[in-house]
Parts: C-alpha cells; sequence; structure tokens
C-alpha cells in the first residue's frame, strides 16, 4: 500500500517537472555577469547557477562567466562548495555580478555543543574551537598535536618523537591523581574507546588513526556547562570531531600529494674516544683505595680490551690521543634521510536531496628512529540524504588502517636512544684483523669494519635489531554512525543515532637468533598478539527551538544515550625456530607464553540541556546528566551532573554607549558538577585471578571488595568574557576558572602486611585554578591582510587532600597533599666537596612540625640526607602567538607553542651523568668533575663502581622552558589563468616546517619528553633515553577541479 | 509531499520500538557486567577445588623471583659478601645491598617484603577455610602446607628485617608484624606494628612443627613433612638450639626418601626434582622464573651476568675440589660465573631450596656444638660431604671444619649471610649485629602504614 503510493507519488512529480517549463507564462530574459570570490576578487570557475524553484541551471566557465536565460521575475541562485550561497531577484536585469563569501565565516558562527549546535554568539559556556585550515596546514601525525599552541587551557605533550606513541592532552590542569586525565573524545556523536592496547611498555595512540584532513572542525568543551551533558566522563574535558560533510551546489574534487624530509629536532653530546678513556682510567684509579681485594684498574683496562674489539684503545690515552676507533653513538640510533609521503583526494558535494563527503588518503612515515614507521590507509564516506524537508538520513563512516613499526620502549637496552650509552672506543662493526698491525699488547692498531655488527659492545648493540626483529602492529579502525533525524513540528526534532567504534590491532614480533644477547635465546621467538575492541553506542533525543514574539529564545535537548564496549584479547609467544628463515609463530616448537581475556564496561545516561536567551541580551544554560556506569560498586551505581550558565551582553543594551572601540562585550558564567569513571573496569569487587605453579593451576586474591565506590566528582566554577573591540579586528576572551575534584579514585597504598599494595577508594580532593586568554586581531585587511593570534593558559594545581597518603610514580613523581600532581621529591643536591670530590647532599631534617632544621647542612651519605620537593613537572604557563599573512594567492602562517616553569627528572642521569660509576660513556658535560683539592664544580669525582653522587636527586632536574617555532606554512594559489586550460579551479603549492626552531636551556634531546616505559598519571616530565621529537619539512600541491 | 508522511510514521514506530529495546536493556541488567578473568571473593573460598586452587597460589607467590624464586638466596649472599664476588649490573637496589649501602626505596627489599606478606595473606585464606575439605587426610595435608609456607616466610622476614637472635634481647628487640588471618577488608586496624623477634621465631616454630606432624612423608614437589623438618633444623641452628636442630636434620636423614646425588655437578641445572633435593621451586619455560640465573648467568645462558666471582673466592677450594671447578669463563665478557645457576627459564631447571648436604653438614654442627652424635657421628656427615667433592676423608672435624664445608658448598645459594650472624663471625669492618647487615623498613610501609617503626642506621618512617 506505501509502496505504491511512493512509485504513484514519484510518478507524479515527474511528470509535473516535465510539464511544467512548458505552463510557464512569463517573460525571458538572459542574464549574464561573473562570479567572483568576495575576499581575494578572482573569479570562481565552476560555480553553479540556477534558477530558484527549477532544476534550470548553468555553470560558471574558466573565468567564471555565466549565461542564462531566466523569466525576468525569477530568483536566481548562485551557489559553489564550500561558499555561503546567494539567492538574488532578477529584477528585469540582464546582468548580474555576484561575489560569494567562503562559507567558513559562516562555519566559524556555529559551535558544535554535545548533541547538538549552538551559534558562537548564544554561548555561555568555555568552548575552543580549531578549524580544519589550522589542522591541515598543521603536517601532524595526529590531530591533536595541531591543538598545541592554538587552544588556551589545552596542554599537548607528546612523549617522544617514536611514531604513533602515546599523547597527553590535559584540559584545564589534571584533576585525577589515578584516574586517567585524557579527556572524553568523541567523533560525529560517537564517544571512542581509545583505551591503550600497547604491547611493549609505551602508550600508544589510537587517535593517530584518523585522517586529519577529513576534520571539519575540533571543538574542545572546557567548563563543566559545555561538559556536563556528557555526565561521569566529563571531568577531564570533551573533545568534539565533527568531520567534513557534502554540501549542495555542485561539486569539487581535490587531490593532493606531499613529500616531507625529516630529522631530530637535537642530538647530545657524549664523550670522545679520548675523553672517555681518560676519564675512566681515572674513575679507576680514583676507587682503587676503595676496593683491597679488587683491583679496579686492571678490570678497566682489560675490559677496554674486549669492549674496544681488540683495538688498540691505549692510543686514545692523553693529550695527542690518536684514537684507533672514535665511535660517535649519538648519530646511530637515527634513520637514515626518514621521509613522508601522503596521496589524498576527497569529493565533495550534491544536491538539494543528497549531500556527500568522500575521502581516501595513503601515507608513509618514517620515523626518525631506525626501523619506526608509521603507514596509514584512510577512507571515508560521509552521506546525508533529505526524504523531504522534515526527514533526514545520513551515515558517517570512515574505514582505515595504520601500520606502524614500532621500536621498544625507552626502558630498554634494545631502544635506539639508549645506543648512547655506548663506548666510544667499542666500533659499530666488527674489525678486520686479516693484516691489520698489531700493537706489543696484540691489539689492533688500524681499524677497518668488516659488515657484520660488533655484539660485544658494553651493553647489546640494538643495531642488531634492524635486520633481525620484527614488530609490526597493524590496527584497523572502523569509525561509523548512522543517524535519522525528523522534524515533527518546525520547532521539534528528534533524532536516533547509532555510532560504532570498531577496533581490531594485530601485534606480530619476532626476533631472530642474532639478537640472542637480547633476548636469552638463540633460537628466534615469535609472538602474536590480537585485540578487538567492539564499542557501540545508541541514542536517541529531541531538540526543540523556537522563539516567541520575537525576542524569547528557548531551546533544549532531551534524551538518552547507552554505550557498551568490550575488549578481547589473545597472544601466543613461541620459541624455537628451526633456523631464521622460518618467522611466524607456526614454526616454533616450544610455546612459552599464551592467554585471552575479555573485558567490558557499560554506560547508560539520560541527559537534557535547556537554553534561554532574551533578545540577544540575556542567556541562560541548564544541562544535567543522569548517568550509571558497571565500573562503579553497586551501593553508588548512577550519578546526577547538573551545570547552569548565564551570558549577558552589555552591548546589546541601551544605556550601553555604542562606541567604535568596544563593539561587544559578553559576560558569562557557569557552574557545574561533572564525573570521570576513568578507571579499570572492576575496581570496586573483590577478586581473585588466576595462576600456576608446578603445571597446575591457583587462584590468588588481587583486589579487595569496595562497594560503596562511584566516580570522581568535579565541581568547576567559570567566569568569562568575550570581547570584539575596534570594528571587530580585535576579538577574544578571558576565562577564569576555580575547579575543584574531590572523591579521587585513589589506588590508596595500604599496608602491605594485609596483602595487598593498594586500594581503590574515593578519599582525596585535587584543585585546579587558572586564567586563559584570547586575542585574535585583523591587523591589516585588503589585498595585504595580516592577521595575529595568542592566547596564553595559567594553571596551578595542587592536590589538596590525600588522607596523608603520599603516592609514587615515574622515578620520583609523587602526589602529596600541598603539592602540585607528580611534584618531583628527591634529595637535594649540594654540589661537590671542594677538598675531596665527594658529591654533597643537603641533610634537610626536619623537626617534629615538619619543619627543617639547619638548611645548610650537607653530607656525603644519601642515605643520611632527607628527601624534599625539588621541582615540579607542571608548567606556570603555556601557549601559542600566531600570525598569518596573505598577498593575492600567497599565504604565510607562522605559529609559536611555548611552554615555562616546568621540569623534567632525568631517569637516565644515574647512567650518562654518573661519575664513572658504571662503564656508560658519559656527557661531556661530566668533563668538569672534580679532580684536585680546591676544585669548585658541581661534577663529582669520577669513581668507578662507586656512587659519588648518582643518588636520585636534584642534579639530575632540568628546567624544561622553551619556545619553539611549532608550524610555518607558505602557500601559493596559482594564477587561475595558469591552470584554466586543465579544468582546474584551483592549484596550490605549499611547504610546510615543524618544529623549525626551538628556543630551551634543557640539556638533553628535546623539552618535550615524556619516558615512556615510566608514564602515567603520575609519571610524567621525565626523561629516560627519550627520542627528540621531529623536525620535519614537507612540501605539496593541490588541485581542486 | 506524500513521500515524506509515509517513511516517518515508520521510523517514528521503530525509533518507539529502539527505545523501547533500550529501555528494556535498562532494566538493571544493562549495567551488571561480570568479570571474565577473575572471580568474586565470596566464591573464592567457596568450594573444596577453590581452596585446593589458593593453596597453590600460595606457592605460585612463594615461588616468586622476590622470595625463593631467587632473592632470599641473591641478596643476602651479596648482603654478606667481601670481595668473593663483584657487582658488575646496572641495578642499582642489588649494588647497594653489595655495598651494604642500602636505601629506604631499595625494590629488591621491599619486594622481599611486600611479596611475602603477599603470600602469607593467601596462606592465611586457605587456612581459614579448611572446613571446606571433606577429606580428613587431604584437610591436615593442605593445612601442613600452608603453616609450611606462612612459617618460612616469617622466618626469612625476620632474619632479614630484623637483628638476629644472638643480638640484644630478641624479646625485646622488634621484628616483623605477624599477620595471622585473612584480609577480608582494609580498615585502620591494619596499620599495625612489629612483633618482637622472640614472638615472631615462637610462631615460626608453631606454624613449621604444625606443619611437620601434619604433613605426609611424601609430597610430589610439594611439602612434605621432611621440608618442614628440615626449616626447623635452620631455625634451631639461628636459636644456638643444637639439640634440636640435630634431630631436626638427622630426622630427614633418616628417612629414606632423600640421598645425595653422586656428583656435585649433579646436584643442579635439573629439570626434575632429584632424590637430593629435599624441596626445590618448580620451574618450566611456561611457567616460573629463576633471578638467580638471571644475575649469576652469562648472558650466553639467559643471564645478565652481573655478578663476576672474583679470585678471592676460587681460592677457597682446595685444588682437588670438585665444587672448585664449578665455574666457567663467560664466553662474551672474560668472567668467571658460578655453574650453579646455568641453567635458565627455558632450559626449566627447578631451583633447589633445601639439599640433604645440608642436612648433613647442620646435624655434624649441632652434634659438635652439643657434644652429642645424633644419627650419626659429624666426621662421618662431614666426610660424606668431603667425598663426594673430591677430598679426602678426615678422621676428626671441628665445627670450623663444618662451617668452611658450609661456605663451599652452599655458595651462591643464600645461607652465608645467616651463617655469619649465628656465628658472630663479621663481614669486614661490619660486626655481626651491624645495622648495615639488617634490611630497613621498605619506605612505601613506612608511608603506608603510620604506625610501623624503621630499623636502626635508616632514616626514620
Amino acid at each position: 500500500m506505501h509502496m505504491r503510493s511512493l512509485k504513484t507519488a514519484l510518478a507524479l512529480s515527474g511528470f509535473l517537472l516535465f510539464f511544467l517549463p512548458g505552463l510557464s507564462q512569463a517573460q525571458e530574459v538572459t542574464v549574464s555577469g561573473t562570479v567572483t570570490d568576495a575576499s581575494t576578487q578572482t573569479p570562481l570557475p565552476g560555480a553553479t547557477v540556477s534558477l530558484q524553484g527549477t532544476s534550470r541551471g548553468t555553470a560558471t566557465d574558466a573565468e567564471g562567466n555565466y549565461e542564462l536565460e531566466v523569466p525576468s521575475d525569477g530568483t536566481l541562485v548562485f551557489s559553489f562548495v564550500g561558499y555561503a550561497t546567494q539567492e538574488v531577484p532578477v529584477e528585469g536585469r540582464t546582468t548580474i555580478d555576484v561575489s560569494l563569501s567562503p562559507s567558513q565565516q559562516e562555519l566559524d558562527e556555529i559551535v558544535v555543543v554535545g548533541f547538538g549546535e549552538q551559534e558562537e554568539g548564544s554561548v555561555t559556556g568555555s568552548i575552543s574551537q580549531v578549524s580544519s585550515e589550522d589542522i591541515e596546514t598543521a603536517e601532524v601525525t595526529s590531530f591533536e598535536e595541531a591543538l598545541q599552541g592554538r587552544t588556551p587551557g589545552v596542554r599537548i605533550t607528546n612523549s617522544s618523537g617514536k611514531l604513533g606513541q602515546g599523547i597527553r592532552v590535559r584540559i584545564r590542569g589534571n584533576s585525577s591523581v589515578t584516574g586517567d586525565n585524557q579527556p572524553l573524545f568523541v567523533v560525529d556523536g560517537t564517544p571512542l574507546n581509545n583505551q591503550n592496547l600497547s604491547d611493549n611498555g609505551a602508550p600508544t595512540n589510537p587517535l593517530a588513526q584518523i585522517n586529519v584532513s577529513d576534520i571539519e572542525s575540533i571543538e574542545v568543551l572546557k567548563d563543566a556547562s559545555a561538559t556536563a551533558i556528557y555526565g561521569a566522563r566529563a571531568s577531564n574535558g570533551v573533545v568534539l570531531i565533527t568531520t567534513k560533510q557534502g554540501a549542495s551546489g555542485g561539486s569539487q574534487f581535490s587531490f593532493s600529494l606531499k613529500r616531507g624530509w625529516r630529522g631530530p629536532t637535537n642530538k647530545v653530546d657524549m664523550m670522545n674516544a679520548s675523553q672517555y678513556v681518560d676519564y675512566y682510567l681515572e674513575a679507576a684509579e680514583n676507587s682503587n683505595p676503595l676496593f683491597p681485594t679488587f683491583d679496579t684498574e686492571a678490570f678497566i683496562r682489560s675490559s677496554f680490551d674486549g669492549l674496544a674489539a681488540g683495538t688498540d684503545w691505549t692510543q686514545a690515552i692523553g693529550e695527542n690521543a690518536s684514537p684507533v676507533v672514535d665511535t660517535d653513538w649519538t648519530d646511530e640510533p637515527f634513520a637514515n634521510n626518514p621521509t613522508s609521503f601522503e596521496a589524498s583526494l576527497s569529493a565533495r558535494g550534491g544536491d538539494e536531496n543528497t549531500t556527500f563527503y568522500i575521502s581516501g588518503l595513503y601515507s608513509e612515515t618514517d620515523g626518525i628512529l631506525f626501523r619506526n614507521s608509521f603507514d596509514k590507509v584512510s577512507g571515508r564516506a560521509n552521506v546525508t540524504h533529505s526524504f523531504s524537508d522534515n526527514f533526514e538520513v545520513g551515515t558517517r563512516l570512515n574505514l582505515n588502517r595504520v601500520v606502524n613499526q614500532r621500536v621498544p620502549n625507552d626502558n630498554a637496552f634494545a631502544t635506539p636512544i639508549q645506543l648512547i650509552a655506548q663506548t666510544p672506543i667499542s666500533p659499530v662493526f666488527e674489525p678486520q684483523t686479516e693484516g691489520i698491525p698489531t700493537s706489543d699488547q696484540g691489539l689492533l692498531t688500524e681499524f677497518q669494519p668488516t659488515d657484520e655488527l660488533f655484539n660485544q659492545t658494553l651493553y647489546f648493540n640494538n643495531l642488531l635489531y634492524k635486520d633481525n626483529v620484527r614488530h609490526e602492529v597493524t590496527t584497523f579502525r572502523t569509525l561509523g554512525n548512522a543517524f535519522a533525524e525528523y522534524d515533527i513540528l518546525n520547532s521539534l526534532s528528534v533524532r536516533g543515532e547509532f555510532g560504532l567504534d570498531l577496533r581490531s590491532r594485530n601485534a606480530d614480533r619476532y626476533w631472530n637468533s642474532k639478537v640472542f644477547q637480547n633476548v636469552g635465546t638463540d633460537e628466534g621467538i615469535g609472538r602474536q598478539v590480537w585485540d578487538r575492541i567492539v564499542n557501540y553506542n545508541v541514542d536517541a533525543f529531541l531538540n526543540y527551538d523556537n522563539t516567541f514574539q520575537n525576542v524569547h529564545s528557548l531551546s533544549g535537548t532531551a534524551g538518552m544515550q547507552l554505550q557498551s564496549s568490550t575488549t578481547n584479547s589473545a597472544l601466543v609467544e613461541v620459541e624455537s625456530f628451526p633456523n631464521d628463515s622460518f618467522q611466524q609463530v607456526d614454526s616454533g616448537s616450544d610455546i612459552v607464553d599464551a592467554g585471552g581475556s575479555e573485558t567490558t564496561f557499560r554506560f547508560l545516561a539520560y541527559f537534557g540541556r535547556l537554553n534561554y536567551n532574551y533578545d540577544g541580551r540575556y542567556f541562560l544554560q541548564l544541562s544535567g546528566r543522569y548517568e550509571g556506569s558497571s565500573r562503579f560498586g553497586e551501593e553508588n551505581r548512577y550519578g546526577f551532573f547538573p551545570a547552569a550558565s548565564a551570558g549577558w551582553v552589555l552591548t546589546e543594551e541601551s544605556f550601553f554607549p555604542s562606541s567604535d572601540i568596544l563593539n561587544r562585550l559578553k559576560l558569562r558564567t557557569s557552574f557545574g558538577i561533572t564525573g570521570n569513571a576513568a578507571i579499570g573496569n572492576f575496581p570496586a569487587r573483590g577478586l581473585w585471578g588466576a595462576s600456576t605453579y608446578g603445571g597446575r593451576s591457583g587462584i590468588n586474591p588481587v583486589q579487595t571488595p569496595n562497594p560503596a565506590l562511584q566516580w570522581e566528582q568535579t565541581e568547576e566554577f567559570t567566569a568569562g568574557l568575550d570581547y570584539e573591540l575596534f570594528n571587530s579586528r580585535v576579538t577574544g576572551s578571558i576565562d577564569y576558572y576555580y575547579k575543584t575534584t574531590d572523591d579521587l579514585l585513589l589506588d590508596l597504598n595500604v599496608p602491605s602486611t594485609t596483602g595487598f599494595l593498594n586500594q581503590t577508594r574515593n578519599v582525596g580532593s585535587v584543585r585546579n585554578t587558572g586564567l586563559e586568554f584570547l586575542v585574535e586581531t585583523d591587523n591589516l585587511t585588503g589585498d595585504f591582510s595580516w592577521s595575529s593570534n595568542f592566547n596564553i593558559s595559567f594553571n596551578r594545581n595542587e592536590v589538596t587532600d590525600l588522607r596523608g597518603q603520599v603516592l609514587t610514580g615515574g622515578f620520583v613523581n609523587q602526589a602529596r597533599e600541598g603539592e602540585p600532581l607528580g611534584v618531583f621529591y628527591a634529595l637535594e643536591y649540594a654540589g661537590v666537596n671542594p677538598d675531596n670530590g665527594d658529591a654533597l647532599y643537603y641533610v634537610n631534617e626536619r623537626n617534629d612540625n615538619g619543619e627543617i632544621i639547619n638548611p645548610e647542612a650537607t653530607t656525603n651519605d644519601p642515605n643520611a640526607a632527607n628527601r624534599v620537593v625539588i621541582g615540579s613537572p607542571q608548567p606556570d604557563f603555556t601557549g601559542g602567538f600566531g600570525n598569518t599573512f596573505s598577498y593575492k594567492g600567497v599565504q604565510l602562517r607562522v605559529l609559536f607553542s611555548f611552554d615555562y616553569g616546568s621540569e623534567i627528572f632525568d631517569g637516565g642521569g644515574e647512567f650518562k651523568t654518573a661519575n664513572g660509576r658504571f662503564r656508560d660513556n658519559q656527557h661531556i658535560s661530566q668533563l668538569d668533575a672534580w679532580e684536585e683539592p680546591g676544585d669548585q664544580t658541581d661534577v663529582p669525582e669520577p669513581r668507578l663502581f662507586v656512587n659519588n653522587g648518582a643518588a636520585e636527586s636534584s642534579r639530575y632536574l632540568y628546567d624544561a622552558s622553551y619556545i619553539r617555532l611549532k608550524n610555518v606554512n607558505l602557500s601559493y594559489d596559482l594564477p587561475t589563468r595558469l591552470v584554466q586550460g586543465l579544468s582546474i579551479t584551483n592549484a596550490r603549492i605549499f611547504v610546510t616546517g615543524q618544529n623549525l626552531l626551538t628556543f630551551t636551556d634543557y640539556r638533553w634531546w628535546d623539552p618535550e619528553a615524556n619516558a615512556d616505559a615510566f608514564s602515567g598519571n603520575l609519571g610524567f616530565g621525565n626523561e629516560f633515553y627519550t627520542a627528540p621529537q621531529t623536525r620535519s619539512v614537507t612540501g605539496g600541491i593541490r588541485l581542486s577541479f | 509531499m506524500l513521500t515524506s508522511r509515509i517513511l516517518p510514521s515508520t521510523f517514528v514506530k521503530n525509533l518507539v520500538l529502539a527505545c523501547a529495546a533500550a529501555l528494556l536493556f535498562t532494566g538493571c541488567d544493562f549495567l551488571e557486567v561480570e568479570p571474565k578473568q577473575s572471580i568474586s571473593s565470596d566464591q573464592a573460598l567457596a568450594t573444596e577445588q577453590n581452596v585446593r586452587a589458593a593453596l597453590n597460589g600460595a606457592y605460585n607467590d612463594f615461588s616468586d623471583i622476590d622470595l625463593y624464586g631467587g632473592q632470599y638466596m641473591m641478596s643476602p649472599d651479596l648482603l654478606a659478601d667481601n670481595g668473593d664476588v663483584q657487582w658488575v649490573g646496572t641495578f642499582a637496589s642489588p649494588a647497594e645491598i653489595i655495598r651494604k649501602n642500602i636505601q629506604t626505596n631499595n625494590a629488591f627489599v621491599e619486594t622481599q617484603w611486600t611479596d611475602a606478606y603477599e603470600t602469607i595473606n593467601v596462606a592465611n585464606n586457605v587456612l581459614s577455610a579448611l572446613d571446606q575439605i571433606e577429606d580428613p587426610d587431604e584437610r591436615e595435608r593442605i593445612e601442613g602446607e600452608a603453616r609450611f609456607i606462612r612459617g618460612a616466610l616469617y622466618f626469612e622476614l625476620v632474619r632479614l628485617f630484623a637483628q638476629p637472635w644472638n643480638s640484644g634481647d630478641p624479646a625485646s628487640n622488634p621484628g616483623v608484624p605477624l599477620i595471622l588471618d585473612p584480609t577480608r577488608d582494609i580498615t585502620e586496624d591494619d596499620n599495625v606494628t612489629r612483633n618482637s623477634v622472640q614472638e615472631v621465631y615462637d610462631r615460626v616454630i608453631t606454624d613449621l612443627d604444625s606443619a611437620r606432624i601434619l604433613l605426609p612423608e611424601s609430597n610430589g614437589a610439594l611439602a612434605d613433612t621432611y621440608v618442614a623438618s628440615a626449616f626447623l633444623s635452620r631455625v634451631h641452628l639461628m636459636q644456638g638450639n643444637s639439640q634440636a636442630a640435630a634431630e631436626a636434620a638427622n630426622r630427614v636423614l633418616q628417612s629414606d626418601q632423600f640421598e645425595l646425588a653422586p656428583t656435585f655437578a649433579d646436584a643442579f641445572n635439573n629439570v626434575e626434582d632429584i632424590p637430593e633435593y629435599v624441596f626445590a621451586i618448580q620451574v618450566s619455560s611456561q611457567d616460573g622464573g629463576n633471578d638467580l640465573n638471571t644475575f649469576y648467568a652469562a648472558s650466553a645462558d639467559g643471564g645478565r651476568g652481573d655478578i663476576n666471582i672474583q679470585s678471592q673466592h676460587l681460592n677457597r677450594y682446595d685444588s682437588t675440589d670438585a665444587r672448585g671447578d664449578f665455574f666457567y669463563i663467560d664466553p662474551e665478557t672474560g668472567d668467571t660465573r658460578t655453574r650453579k645457576w646455568q641453567d635458565d627459564e627455558s632450559d626449566g631447571a627447578n631451583i633447589p631450596v633445601v639439599r640433604l648436604a645440608e642436612m648433613y653438614l647442620t646435624r655434624a654442627e649441632a652434634n659438635l656444638r652439643a657434644g652429642s652424635s645424633v644419627g650419626a657421628p659429624p666426621v662421618d656427615d662431614v666426610n660424606a660431604i668431603r667425598t663426594r667433592a673430591g677430598l679426602d676423608s678426615v678422621s676428626t672435624v671441628t665445627v670450623d671444619d663444618v662451617l668452611r664445608q658450609r661456605r663451599l658448598e652452599f655458595a651462591f645459594e643464600g645461607n652465608l649471610l645467616h651463617d655469619l650472624k649465628r656465628t658472630e663471625r663479621s663481614v669486614g669492618d661490619l660486626s655481626f649485629d651491624a645495622e648495615e647487615l639488617v634490611y630497613p623498613i621498605p619506605q612505601r610501609e613506612c608511608d603506608a602504614n603510620p604506625e610501623i617503626t624503621q630499623n636502626p642506621g635508616y632514616t626514620s618512617c
């Protein structure tokens, strides 16, 4: 019945359309004109010109000209992808020239919020928006990197220059001590499961799967009024990613190619062979008297024979040294000429009923470290179809695959950067011995390398990993969303969504016989790990939007959302392969590890939001979410998270004098309560896990129960203002926030005499307060235009209550009451005793009130000294400033980002700046070591096998402030006349530089570092042979048809 | 226009259905998710099978590398060393131990404490659920095994973290906290204080003696009555109770369950337990770790090659002593390494905790000290060990002869520190009761438990 009526209707409308033109009675005129870009005044070829209400139309030619026969009383519709559509009545004219404005300006005025959109002017919460242009010109592996320096209140830390590594995103500080502090990421309405599935102790970044150029905008929701609608997972802020959609009015096809050249931002200086040998002979001599039964000098000499591969290291001794081997191991971790390549295409367009955006991307990126790469293939189809004026369906679908060749974590002997610990007298390759002259001691006096890597280095020569190890991680991720929206009334619509985030990951690992020193077997190891995450959400909600009496605007949203996420894992590890040609686990005869697991979490929520605005002057928003999670204890399964905010546009008031200086001023304030549920899936339960002993299975207690366990609760107050000055050429905002988080989900250290190390409890508080400033200016407009932006954010973080507990992480990171999260708590280094070269530490003895008595007292015994707070990994302020210059088709964008006042603790300091304690090569700064009484230096006397100053202390703490030229992008749009014959509408060539310059006093590789193997909520701001960031220059071309 | 009216009504119907389905989910069930890799505490001890599994869980913890999987042997040996070995590894914790300069945050010391209490809690859980075991023989055996595990660990804790028995007054010297009940939830009451050395020793003897009575004569690779006796002989030696030590050792020797391996070399690197092993930790390529291999063995043997044997040690052996040949040169570094821990986990070699050889030397020493000859004359016991090592028999022995044999026979097996302390011999310049020869209470315990007190010589809690 229904189908028949549908067919009838279609036939009827087709019939009508066919005959309608013939029935027209109006007088026909021929209209011609030119369509240009309103900002650049350049012609727009391919723009659509049509007669309103008909299918009659044409497209502009290469010079932007058109000609169309239309009724003299008709209306012309001018449209073009990426531009705002214009309707112009003909009114009898025969020439109509039109300038179209880029629709970006229109888009900017719309802000995506949770479960809807709002006009920018009516927003009362704190939301930062990053546009597609900023993201596309950033040349980043993962889109969060593009937020760095661009968004106030957001701190991004890329852990290292390894590809695909975890990135810390902190919005308005760290609000949790043990729960995750990453924001909730939502792509096109689907909350993602970004669980890290790394299999080598260094976190990976699942967000890097997303094709950066698919993103239309990123909204960072910062305050409670913006985030409360995400309830129990909103405390860390929410990042909404909206992908590009089609647009009606013609179609556009773009193709781009990029090629990049990459390298490390920095290298470090270690001792050369001569310095090394002299330093360690000295160290051995100094410590000999301390070992009555052990001859350290004989030891170091015979050890050098081996480390130097039988070459004559004695030639490196003394002033006029001519070392036989002098290897600069600091170069060895890095790949030879790493490059990147990317090809992408996209098509965008549609008609009145159906719009589409489709894209494809292929990229290959080499890491700056050897055997590290990241290759991505991604496809997207976003389609929206209107069945009628009031019913719309659509889908957003992205399929992608990433192949990541991974390197070991920073704490592994096999991680490339650890090569710098090797001695410079060790050659990279085995020496040739045939026909090489030898010294009296039988040591080779010339060095000729063979092609075999030297494997008797001090530590495992991990260059062997280049050709003998595989760690290939292949991840498929599908992000999909299907929705239907029906307008029940003009002002009321209902929307249903089903979202899916599927991730399937395989880590394929293999070590052959040649790396036996590192893995303990010379018969090969194979390991396969498979993981699958099925994460889905179902949303249903109503949207209401109406205006009464022209001044009362009322809008609202109400609905429900459920989410379920299940992770499955399986692994097998085998040893004993027949030979190195067999590399799949099938060929190993001995299964040494196998496992499989499954875990699930779920959320169920009801949410609502109500917005009222009076005459564009007064704004009020109320929102809330009632949410439950399987993670919480039986006694506290559901929580309610409300928020309220208000805004007042002073400049709209009649009493406010109109002024050319202050064009618009809006005051806004908000308060709300949000939650953080980023804990394990079953922390409320008392649990026993499985174990085995002697071939039989067993069970062990792993967790004590806490049925009252609930979410962490954050109360946040924000007051801010938005302003526009000087004819809106200066715009910006200022925000102040005060944010307290209580009922922390704390893995509280408990007395281990209970048999447990910790228990998850809701205790403790953290406070974040801060200020954010944003200024954007249009300095020059016209042919030559110049705009600038500047943002700076101050966040003060303090752990206010931990029930007297101290939590530890990283090397010396702690959570302590009254201190910022993650403070460095260690001995305070007091320099070197000029009389004897002993390293000294401040005793820092405290009285019963906890006050330090006798602050000047020092000791050479680290055990007699007391630990104190020596610094903090949290910055005083962060921000960025950028400038954009345009002249005709040339555009230059320059962005600096900065981070001031944060410190980094070098966990590797006790090896590479360690008074010759072990045989590791030392940083050149250690050449300033104490030598004789009276020497004033802070580098202690070298002593082999003796800890003289290598205890964890402020000696290994470094200021990590920096200003960095984060991004430079120069582009040139070729003049239309050059490309018009090729039916190309736009041709752009561009070059982008990332991290080109860094200004810092930091001693090691890069001040933006976070040792991956020691990273966690508390473990941050640490250095441990951490790879520097990537410096890159990328050139490319983009053609649009 | 017609078209738009039709689809929405179907859509609205579907939406209503979807919502209804969603609401059905919500009826409590949607948020009820059970863990798949673990079971709830209330189920854990609810069946006989689970109690048996919990006992095996206790053995699993007992065999951890931080306990009898290596560190209960290696760390005290480093602390007792005076130049027989050289630590050349990069781990800071063992370096501090061999330098007698232990920091309160020493990671090796910390896990030797925390893992012991973790294991004790599992044993306490087993002891609390014995009612589940139907068969009275099995119930006795399980109780005996749990008591053995608990007694052995309290013995290790008290002799590592407290002053030795023969230093000052054991009744007033702080020992370690005695926890005898399983932890169900964690409260202020868990901020425990230290019991005295005497109280801990009393509990050790109670547990081990109960185990001796309850356990069967043989029990596969798991604890039997004789390992309880062997541990009791160690406890009595530490307390200077020679008569009891001789009797406990004699009970093992006269059981006919055990015999010395034909050669010294045969006593090590065995995949299956051999008759010389009174008790050994089970290791296979799938399961179990061996920290002794990790640190003593060359990298070619799966180790780190961190402990170099010095000539001072090699010179202790007579030229004909087979034990003096039980070393090898590391092919990569040229350093000398012991063969005792040459096989690694992938070879599946078990780790002997008590060898029968120890019972011979314990009986001999205890008999000499007590002037008795329980079981056999001391000279016969010493000769049994000497001749197996390729040395000539002797006709008379002194206590010092026995102690010398102990040092050679059990080098790198974890006995040295305790032998030095109980015989009041010094370590270099450090007296047997020096503060430096006692572990600190771990920093993390000080931070988590305000009631616990630190040992003298360390930064107080």
